[in-house]
């Protein structure tokens, strides 16, 4: 799953939305890292309708311009959380390697500290 | 009505005329939620932003989805899904032609700048010096060919973007090692001409395989095969252009004056030369194929056909200031070149018409 289809599957969980209001929902989950462009946008929308993970939910005319909200599906919502703890056990042994290399630097230090310490001391 | 009032019009209007990219079908579904999108966002631009123009990125986005839409993968309408089709045998077409000419420049690399031995005629013999700068960048541009097999070898095992990054490096590196002559714009013109049959396959790739029409993953060995042919006839090739060479220095040493004609046989052997006698084998296979009932060319001869038409322009686009046997070569090249093509499209339009009658119709008087 790519970023931009797991942000826009995310920004659906809440509530149903229309294009530009996935697109906003999207810049604020990315913390504005994501601006998707309208093209992409339905892009990522037609191949998740395809997959089935998401569906047209209703249409509101607002000032004279169409608005088509979309939902997620519970394909949908599955997919998504099925990725989500890929994604999260991948942060979590991410996280673990790096504590240990943390811990295994500063055991390295310490060891080494104490060796120079009975070297340089009295014989 | 106000000025603002105006300038969104003319926007919304903007945008609208961008979305025509689209194919009226989906069009028909989606142009009034785009449009809304696309106004929803340009109301909350930030301020001082040109707010009558669509922004650049947008536009982009809509062609990409747009290329992505008419040339569709399985799956997509049919006849988005024949030109994608198309396109994509076209890529396939090209990087088999570049494969073999890479075989062909490597194999003349070897003969050229390997062997010490004046087996080539002077004409062929590498420039500077060993050990020179000059000989290793010019050895370099003859090898990166090379990377158009490193791309046909990925898009047969499924690796569509390391496929574009090579095929993209192929038409990057030879105009990095070996500047373009740019004094003259006639001089640019014609490098510009004869660099199309290369950029056509490699924007073929560039568009026709995406993600909802990735290239098959070939087994290992069929792959391999499918590398290993092209590569094989190149350098093949290399040798007959070594023979050849061969042959006509020792018909000049024994006073048989022989180098029009070593020109002449030349012009057929370089990427022109090989470009027409390879179009022109396509469509006889073509026209073969499309006698024989329950098989269709149509695909196949519509690739080829666009293939024919950078070759078309590369070689009219090379012909000016050519005189005697070059130009009469040059001229039989364009005439085999311009019949090929012609008979490839006959070809193709027949077949699809055979094949779905639906497809054609709109366009049949």
């Amino acid at each position: 799953m790519t970023e931009p289809a797991f942000l826009v599957l995310t920004a659906l969980v809440d509530e149903p939305r229309h294009g530009y209001g996935i697109a906003q929902e999207v810049e604020r989950l990315s913390g504005g890292r994501v601006h998707l462009k309208i093209g992409t946008l339905y892009g990522v929308l037609d191949r998740l309708a395809a997959d089935g993970w998401v569906e047209a939910d209703r249409e509101e005319v607002r000032q004279g311009r169409l608005r088509r909200y979309y939902r997620l599906t519970d394909e949908g919502a599955r997919a998504l959380e099925e990725e989500a703890v890929r994604l999260a056990d991948n942060a979590r042994r991410a996280v673990e390697r790096l504590r240990l290399r943390q811990g295994l630097r500063q055991g390295l230090g310490q060891g080494l500290g104490q060796g120079l310490g009975q070297a340089g001391g009295p014989a | 009505m106000s000025e603002r009032d105006d300038e969104r019009g003319l926007l919304e209007e903007r945008y609208r005329r961008w979305l025509r990219l689209l194919p009226a079908s989906y069009r028909a579904e989606r142009e009034e939620e785009m449009v809304a999108a696309f106004m929803d966002g340009a109301r909350r631009a930030p301020a001082g932003h040109d707010d009558q123009r669509p922004r650049l990125l947008e536009i982009a986005s809509v062609a990409a989805l747009a290329l992505r839409l008419r040339l569709g993968g399985p799956g997509s309408p049919p006849g988005a899904y024949l030109w994608g089709e198309t396109v994509r045998l076209a890529a396939l077409l090209g990087l088999v032609f570049w494969t073999t000419i890479a075989g062909l420049y490597a194999g003349q690399a070897v003969l050229t700048y390997g062997i010490p031995a004046d087996a080539l005629p002077d004409g062929v013999m590498g420039i500077g010096d060993p050990e020179s700068p000059d000989r290793a960048r010019l050895v370099l541009a003859d090898l990166t060919p090379l990377l158009w097999a490193v791309s046909l070898g990925a898009l047969a095992r499924g690796r569509a973007r390391t496929a574009k990054a090579a095929a993209v490096a192929a038409l990057v590196v030879p105009c990095v090692l070996v500047p373009p002559p740019m004094t003259e714009w006639e001089n640019a013109v014609r490098w510009a001409c004869s660099l199309l049959p290369a950029v056509v396959p490699a924007l073929a790739l560039l568009t026709g395989f995406h993600r909802a029409a990735p290239p098959p993953r070939l087994p290992a060995r069929r792959a391999r095969l499918l590398l290993a042919l092209p590569v094989a006839a190149g350098l093949l090739l290399s040798l007959v252009v070594g023979v050849l060479g061969a042959a006509t220095r020792a018909a000049t040493r024994a006073g048989i004056p022989s180098e029009e004609l070593l020109v002449a046989a030349w012009m057929w052997a370089d990427t022109t030369g090989l470009a027409s006698v390879s179009l022109a084998a396509v469509a006889v296979w073509c026209a073969l194929r499309h006698r024989t009932p329950g098989r269709s060319a149509g695909p196949v001869a519509l690739a080829a056909a666009i293939l024919a038409v950078p070759a078309v322009l590369a070689r009219a686009g090379t012909m000016p200031g050519m005189t005697g046997v070059t130009f009469l070569t040059a001229t039989l090249q364009l005439a085999v070149l311009v019949a090929s093509g012609i008979a490839l499209v006959v070809i193709g339009v027949r077949a699809l018409r055979a094949a779905d009658p639906g497809l054609t119709a709109l366009r049949a008087p």
